[in-house]
């Protein structure tokens, strides 16, 4: 099946992240946003071009693609393109709460540490320096 | 000519705002002219869903990378380290991570004890009353009894360590090895008007819970109580001197208007790459090489303790996304190290884990990150289960590592940007390579299932020393014991460019401490 621009490079952004249904991590093509953020991945335009070439299909293995795509096009576009996808994907509110159990924004939600255990510092403090 | 204050102080970071409320706290008229602006609080990336990316653009501490608007240029490509400082109305305490120790004692006399770099013109007990003051406006928090710092006898509780912490301190106690929980400019309890820590994690992306004691929660505050006034978005390009005595600076509003300001003593505080700038800008007939510059060292025996990262990866969740990232505890144990190659020595720093993007983009750049349904499990073996030691290595002063002024990159007002010249002494290589070692020892002892090595790290700029350097002899040093420039009178240094050495410990304290030092030896001239 050959696909088109842009469902070419929404179908390998869901390749790369599928999402997780038994920890409700939601795929990269879900989130609320998506289609407008990933328009301003530097490369999209690039990365259009090589997933046309290289006729990416669904059924690919996205590690070898990716790895296939480096040695033929070089790695420094695709590094670029690979580096917006996860500060976006890793830092989705949507991603992150079922992914780390943290709030986002992190600001003001409090946690809770243990207080130091002081006996760990005996070996310490008993050391003549 | 009209003076208009008794003190202008260049520059609101550690120094600036410490000396300028020591200043204040004396009656004296003070004016501060700070580069860049206020930070609000729901300005901090922490209050944003998208926070990584907030710290990592308008937040981003690498001056050549995150070129704001108040910013001036700095190009670091002849550097193996890069710039880090924040330039706003708190300086670079904005995004510090207020890890807080003092320098120690020994790190006053290296060259008497070690035959290497130069002794410090002022002694240490000259600086030991200004720790204290420091560290009770700064809200110390931290431990009492390492037997390393014997002489701080006061702070609020420490920061918790975590399992991350208790996970290292045991690895430490097996191998025998000094450790201890940190002291941290953070206040872990509320007092005086401040607010307690929450644990948000990364203190260096600034503190919308104002815990973190950046100078704008701390002097400055108190400062402006006292009458200070403080003009933000000001660019001094020039110290003016009349006869050899500084009379005023000049400089650019944010509207580009050139203005002069006039005081009895001028005070600068603007970094160890501000201050170089701007007196070797400042150059006239008189002074063709820069002002204050007859030994030729303005700029010179630039300082920026290399570090090397050492990071462990445990199979247990350790709670490392928790918890003030760059304050957990450290270790001194190779502060001296008889039995190695190299001089002095380095700290062990402990640091907690990062936040999701980064963790994600270290396992990449590791090859441990594999796109499609592998990326949860692959993610989920580091989220939460690295713990960093960083190894600060005490740094050499060389004249050949330097700032320099850079006039093919200006300013928004025409104005150069820096260039840095700096090389890793070749002491500094083997400190570094004997530390990595040790900490992958620790790593192993500690229990970690695989250990990562790299340095020097490229992004760890941030203790900037040594480019006006103190000293007795005006051909060897820019200003005397007092801050004052040899060659210029009422024109005084108090930031870190005036450190001879560099210690291998975090500088903000010292910093502090001696720049509450000079303000009261200026204020007595």
């Amino acid at each position: 099946m050959t696909y088109s621009t842009p469902e070419i490079s929404i179908l390998f952004l869901h390749a790369m992240f599928p999402g997780d249904q038994s920890k409700n991590i939601p795929a990269i093509d879900l989130l609320n946003d998506f289609r407008v953020k990933v328009k301003s991945f530097k490369q999209i335009n690039t990365l259009n071009n090589i997933l046309t070439d290289m006729k990416f299909e669904e059924s690919d293995q996205i590690n070898e693609f990716i790895k296939k795509a480096k040695m033929k096009y070089g790695s420094v576009e695709i590094n670029q393109f690979i580096n917006d996808c996860i500060e976006y994907y890793f830092g989705h509110k949507d991603v992150i709460a079922p992914l780390t159990n943290k709030p986002s924004p992190l600001f003001p939600n409090e946690t809770v540490l243990d207080d130091i255990d002081f006996n760990l510092l005996e070996p310490v403090y008993l050391r003549d320096l | 000519m009209k003076i208009d204050f008794d003190y202008i102080v260049v520059g609101s970071g550690a120094a600036g705002a410490a000396a300028a409320w020591r200043f204040s706290e004396k009656n004296a008229s003070v004016l501060i002219l700070e580069l860049g602006d206020y930070v609000k609080n729901d300005d901090y990336p922490t209050t944003k869903e998208n926070w990584e990316q907030v710290k990592n653009s308008k937040f981003n501490p690498i001056a050549s990378s995150r070129k704001g608007v108040y910013d001036y240029p700095v190009d670091d490509t002849e550097s193996p380290i890069a710039l880090c400082n924040y330039n706003a109305v708190g300086g670079s305490t904005i995004l510090f991570s207020a890890h807080f120790p003092r320098f120690l004692r020994k790190d006053f006399s290296i060259k008497s004890d070690q035959n290497i770099g130069v002794d410090w013109p002022i002694s240490y007990d000259s600086i030991l009353p200004y720790f204290d003051i420091n560290e009770k406006e700064m809200a110390l928090s931290g431990l009492i009894g390492d037997p390393y710092y014997p002489e701080i006898e006061d702070a609020l509780p420490p920061v918790p360590l975590g399992k991350v912490g208790e996970t290292l301190a045991k690895g430490f106690n097996q191998l025998g090895w000094h450790w201890w929980p940190s002291f941290a400019a953070i206040s872990t309890r509320e007092k005086n008007g401040r607010s307690k820590c929450i644990n948000l994690g990364p203190c260096n992306a600034g503190c919308p819970q104002q815990a973190k004691s950046s100078v704008d929660q701390t002097y400055l505050k108190k400062a402006k109580i006292n009458g200070v006034r403080l003009i933000s978005k000001f660019s001094v390009s020039k110290i003016l001197v009349e006869n050899n005595i500084a009379v005023g600076v000049e400089g650019f509003d944010e509207s580009g208007k050139c203005k002069i300001f006039y005081g009895k003593k001028i005070v600068l505080a603007a970094s160890a790459v501000g201050t170089p700038r701007i007196l070797l800008n400042s150059k006239s007939k008189n002074s063709p090489n820069g002002l204050a510059n007859s030994s030729g060292l303005v700029g010179k025996n630039l300082m920026i303790h290399p570090l090397g990262y050492v990071e462990g990866v445990f199979n247990d969740y350790l709670e490392s996304d928790s918890g003030p990232q760059g304050c957990l505890l450290y270790s001194l144990e190779h502060h001296r190290t008889a039995d190695s190659d190299h001089k002095l020595g380095y700290m062990m720093h402990a640091l907690r884990g990062g936040g999701p993007v980064e963790v994600a983009k270290s396992a990449l750049a590791k090859k441990k990150l594999r796109f499609g349904g592998s990326v949860y499990n692959d993610f989920g073996n580091f989220y939460g289960k690295q713990a960093v030691i960083a190894i600060i290595c005490e740094d050499i002063p060389e004249v050949k590592n330097q700032i320099m002024l850079d006039y093919e990159c200006l300013d928004r007002f025409g104005q150069p940007g820096v260039k840095v010249l700096y090389q890793l002494h070749n002491n500094t290589k083997k400190m570094l390579s004997h530390g990595m070692n040790n900490a992958r020892r620790l790593m192993k002892e500690a229990g970690a299932k695989k250990s990562y090595a790299h340095g020097p790290v490229k992004n760890t700029g941030w203790h900037i020393m040594g480019t006006c350097k103190m000293g007795l002899n005006p051909q060897q040093s820019v200003v005397d014991v007092n801050g004052q420039a040899h060659d210029v009178k009422n024109m005084f240094i108090v930031d870190s460019s005036v450190f001879p050495t560099s210690s291998c410990v975090n500088p903000a304290n010292t910093i502090q401490a001696v720049a509450l030092y000079l303000a009261d030896k200026i204020y007595d001239l």
